[in-house]
């Protein structure tokens, strides 16, 4: 292309031979753009005003389709999590005594099957946790790495208030009085005392003679019919806790000696495993430990009673008479005088299953309406008995465990693929929370 | 030596005694002040709409008092084993 600007320094002649050629019409340039344009305009700078080519409308369409949707759900999920927030605020913005402690309830949290913890305590701290916060709620969480824990923790919690309550029962038959309680040492014939059992600190200080020392009490012990509350994340998690129970309640309070003797007999195992593996020159793993640490963690204690001996045995004669079980020094009600509530963690695996992933990603919203409205069930204490039904709560998400876990679970006689049993003496004493009522 | 020393080194050493006792009082003193500042600046609503302290102030408060606890332990702890270890500041 010949250069068509006069050069400056040239002399007109110069200039006007080389400008006679004009440039050739240049065939590849497109034609000028369509669209609006307005002189203004056009003095600001801006040619005209035209839609974008074709691509680059498909490329938008598709990036702010897929980026709104994200943008409208997420957005929508906070209205609805401001909304319940708004619904209980007023129960934490009242004054409150400074002896006093909120309730408190116990979150138990399992991980789903073939996932993670974090799957389901993202369900917990998006959906339920503001809303228990809002309504100043204290929560205490519980959760498991591996199946059992659950279930060894209430259960193990159950026996211990069993002992606790069959130790009062025998120290109220010897007639011994909570003035006995002090300990005495015989020694040299002269019966002492330890000073601390005589007095504390408070004794001592002077200050405590003005003023009435604090006494710290929490609100559950001074309404036990409403007081805590289970939640559970995961059908899991509810499965275990309500084995547990029944575990606590039925079972025997030491372990038995054919468990015992099993236990020692895997140890035994896996010890001979090991010396012959170290013995070809191998370094030892066991079939299905996948972390390092695996081997050092003790693995969870069995059930003390399995759920076919449940109407063999006979329930906790400690409780037979007591119409709430407390907690001796905390006079709590006990976990299984709590209401119970499950939420389901909606959780798909596998590959083929991609479009209704992404359909849920774009609807978390009607999620996080129900579970919203589910956890307000809770704070405002919509409590009625244990029906039997009660026992399929959150049934549906075992329609979504993945089948060749639930298999592999069957093999391994695993807690969570059986049916849940119950028995008609424990779960005449649970209750539940129910968003129905 | 000869009575005349036998005495001086009991003194020296409850002086010590004394001097750690303060240092660990103005420890003391300067954690729960900063405990103070922290938790009242993390819970307490500054309108003060309310004289008294509501609930959702007062699980603030117990939280965040037995987090502080907490976290000073462990720590202290760690600063300890590392004091030991000598391995502070990149000493080795």
């Amino acid at each position: 292309m010949t250069d068509s600007k006069p050069d400056p320094v040239k002399t007109g002649a110069e200039a006007a031979t080389t400008t006679t050629t004009p440039p050739p019409p240049d065939t590849k340039t497109r034609p000028p753009k369509k669209g609006w344009s307005n002189p203004a305009l056009r003095m600001m700078g801006i040619p005209r005003i035209s839609l974008p080519s074709r691509n680059w409308l498909i490329f938008g369409a598709v990036v702010f389709g897929i980026g709104g949707g994200i943008a409208y759900d997420k957005y929508q999920q906070s209205q609805i999590r401001k909304k319940y927030v708004g619904q209980v605020e007023y129960l934490s913005q009242v004054p409150y005594a400074n002896q006093l402690k909120p309730r408190k309830v116990t979150v138990f949290i399992a991980p789903p099957p073939n996932s993670f913890l974090d799957d389901s305590v993202r369900i917990f701290r998006k959906f339920v946790k503001p809303i228990l916060n809002a309504a100043a709620i204290d929560f205490q969480i519980v959760s498991e790495g591996r199946q059992g824990e659950i279930r060894h923790v209430v259960a193990k919690k159950i026996r211990e208030l069993r002992i606790a309550a069959s130790e009062r029962d025998n120290n109220n038959n010897n007639n011994k009085s909570d003035a006995d309680k002090v300990k005495t040492n015989i020694t040299n014939g002269e019966e002492t005392v330890s000073k601390y059992d005589l007095y504390g600190p408070t004794n001592v200080l002077g200050l405590y003679k003005v003023f009435e020392p604090v006494k710290v009490q929490s609100e559950d012990e001074l309404n036990p019919n409403e007081a805590g509350g289970i939640i559970c994340i995961g059908r899991g998690a509810f499965k275990e806790y309500i084995t547990g129970v029944h575990e606590g309640l039925l079972g025997p309070l030491e372990k038995p000696q054919s468990l015992i003797d099993e236990e020692n007999r895997i140890v035994e195992e896996k010890q001979a495993a090991k010396a012959e593996a170290e013995a070809k020159g191998e370094t030892y793993r066991s079939g299905d430990d996948d972390d390092d640490d695996e081997e050092e963690r003790t693995p969870v204690t069995k059930p003390f009673i399995t759920s076919d001996k449940y109407g063999d045995a006979s329930f906790a004669p400690e409780f037979l008479n007591v119409k709430t079980v407390l907690n001796p020094e905390s006079n709590i009600p006990a976990v299984f005088e709590q209401p119970v509530y499950v939420f389901p963690v909606p959780k798909l695996t596998g590959f083929l299953k991609t479009p209704q992933k992404i359909y849920r990603y774009y609807t978390t919203r009607y999620l996080a309406d129900d579970y919203g409205s589910r956890t307000l069930a809770i704070i405002n204490d919509k409590i009625r008995d244990y029906q039997f039904k009660d026992t399929f709560m959150a049934k549906e998400e075992e329609i979504e465990w993945p089948k060749k876990w639930v298999e592999k679970g069957k093999e391994k006689n695993s807690e969570w693929v059986q049916e849940l049993t119950v028995d008609d003496r424990v779960i005449s004493r649970m209750r539940v929370y129910d968003p129905e009522l | 030596m000869f009575g005349l020393g036998g005495g001086s080194t009991p003194q020296v050493s409850s002086q010590q005694k004394l001097q750690a006792a303060e240092a660990e009082l103005d420890m003391v003193t300067g954690m729960f002040n900063q405990l103070v500042n922290q938790c009242h600046r993390k819970c307490i609503n500054k309108a003060y709409n309310e004289s008294d302290v509501t609930k959702q102030e007062a699980i603030c408060l117990d939280r965040c008092v037995s987090k502080y606890f907490e976290t000073n332990l462990q720590v202290g702890e760690n600063m300890q084993k590392l004091g030991q270890s000598g391995a502070f500041m990149g000493r080795q």
